[in-house]
């Protein structure tokens, strides 16, 4: 396994820092999916999908079903939105900390 | 063939011209579900054939050659352009980075240093080690479509075999020959692109812990996408396999890389002006 998957605990908890930390909760106001996101400036952003929320994102299940299936690049637009929406409102916060 | 020979029978498939073969280490059938698309058009006049090179690197994991699927900045100090927009998608076991970028104009064309040449690109590993690169380039508003692809086998624990070729699609009113004479200068510009990271990846130390600022791309996220093909199927987790998204910021990446050009541009102009010493010749 060479080194590919890290073993040391300060590894590991880096890798639990720069993929976990500050995630901030959006929903999505027309379907039950919810999303981490983190944005370190205005044009960062940064967004964890978990299996259950793509199963429920519409947009997603609209997509699978076109020919050819749903390209991966395709983002939800609504739930793009709703990111949008949190930034305005003040909940969900814009600036890094240290570098993650 | 003597019956005491060890062959291994590999399942294959012949797709947009090119053998896949499934290996697979647990000895499970080939999963047909997750082959690359078929490229419409691939084969037929529309396309030019595939050019085909072959790179061996003998000291570097091939980790590295993937880890480039997030590295917005070596696109300015190893090929030489201004990435302007750099986004990635992982999801299942696709992983996925889009990029705009145009060329140095103090790099005089070398890499995709050409300031009149504008990059989109679209590239997808399909898997661990097989990229489609869906490509559109605009050369002083001549637009050519180019599919890119590369892919990668290891030869040892620290070394592997790259691969790489494109097609283009023929432009209207040309005519074969020029479309493969385009066809082969993009070819030798993605060719001598893998040997400017080849040349990074010979001397560079494998860091599993990289501490990364504000710009860089995903870096960990996609070591997370990349394990999920050194584990046992069983084994995969759901995070490997999540989709995750991810818009680099390149504002002020790209601020400072403009200053340090019109830098370079500046001196270069001072040296190319400034008189030459004359030389005493011995008579």
């Amino acid at each position: 396994m060479a080194y590919i998957v890290p073993s040391s605990a300060d590894t590991l908890e880096d890798q639990r820092l720069y993929t976990q930390a500050r995630l901030t909760e959006v929903a999505c106001p027309d379907c039950p999916a919810r999303v981490g996101v983190k944005k370190n400036s205005e044009h960062h952003t940064s967004i964890q999908w978990h299996a259950e929320a793509l199963g429920e994102c519409a947009e997603f299940r609209r997509l699978d079903r076109a020919p050819g299936g749903r390209p991966v690049h395709a983002s939800c637009p609504r739930m793009q939105a709703s990111i949008d929406a949190a930034v305005r409102d003040g909940q969900l916060m814009i600036g890094a900390e240290d570098g993650y | 063939m003597p019956l005491r020979a060890r062959t291994q029978r590999y399942e294959s498939v012949i797709r947009n011209g090119m053998l896949m073969i499934w290996h697979d280490a647990e000895g499970s059938p080939a999963d047909h579900d997750i082959l690359p698309p078929e490229l419409e058009g691939i084969g037929t006049d529309r396309y030019t054939d595939w050019t085909r090179k072959v790179i061996d690197v003998p000291n570097a994991h091939c980790r590295e050659i993937v880890d480039n699927v997030v590295d917005m900045a070596h696109f300015f100090y190893i090929h030489f352009a201004f990435p302007t927009n750099f986004r990635n998608v992982f999801e299942g076991h696709m992983a996925t980075q889009f990029m705009e970028s145009t060329g140095r104009p103090d790099m005089a064309g070398e890499g995709y240093g050409d300031e009149d040449l504008i990059l989109k690109s679209e590239a997808t590993y399909y898997g661990p080690s097989f990229m489609i690169n869906w490509l559109e380039t605009d050369y002083k508003g001549f637009l050519t479509k180019v599919i890119p692809v590369n892919c990668h086998i290891p030869t040892g624990p620290n070394s592997f075999k790259l691969q790489y070729g494109l097609c283009v699609e023929k432009p209207e009113g040309l005519d074969d020959k020029t479309a493969r004479y385009i066809g082969t200068k993009y070819s030798d510009m993605f060719g001598d692109g893998f040997l400017q990271d080849v040349h990074i990846w010979l001397n560079k130390a494998p860091v599993q812990n990289p501490l990364l600022c504000e710009e860089d791309g995903p870096v960990y996220q996609l070591r997370r996408w990349y394990e999920q093909f050194y584990v046992d199927a069983a084994d995969v987790t759901e995070e490997m396999t999540e989709r995750f998204e991810f818009e680099v910021d390149t504002t002020k990446a790209n601020e400072f890389w403009r200053a340090e050009v019109e830098e370079n541009l500046a001196r270069k102009a001072g040296e190319d002006s400034s008189p030459v010493e004359p030389v005493e010749t011995k008579s």
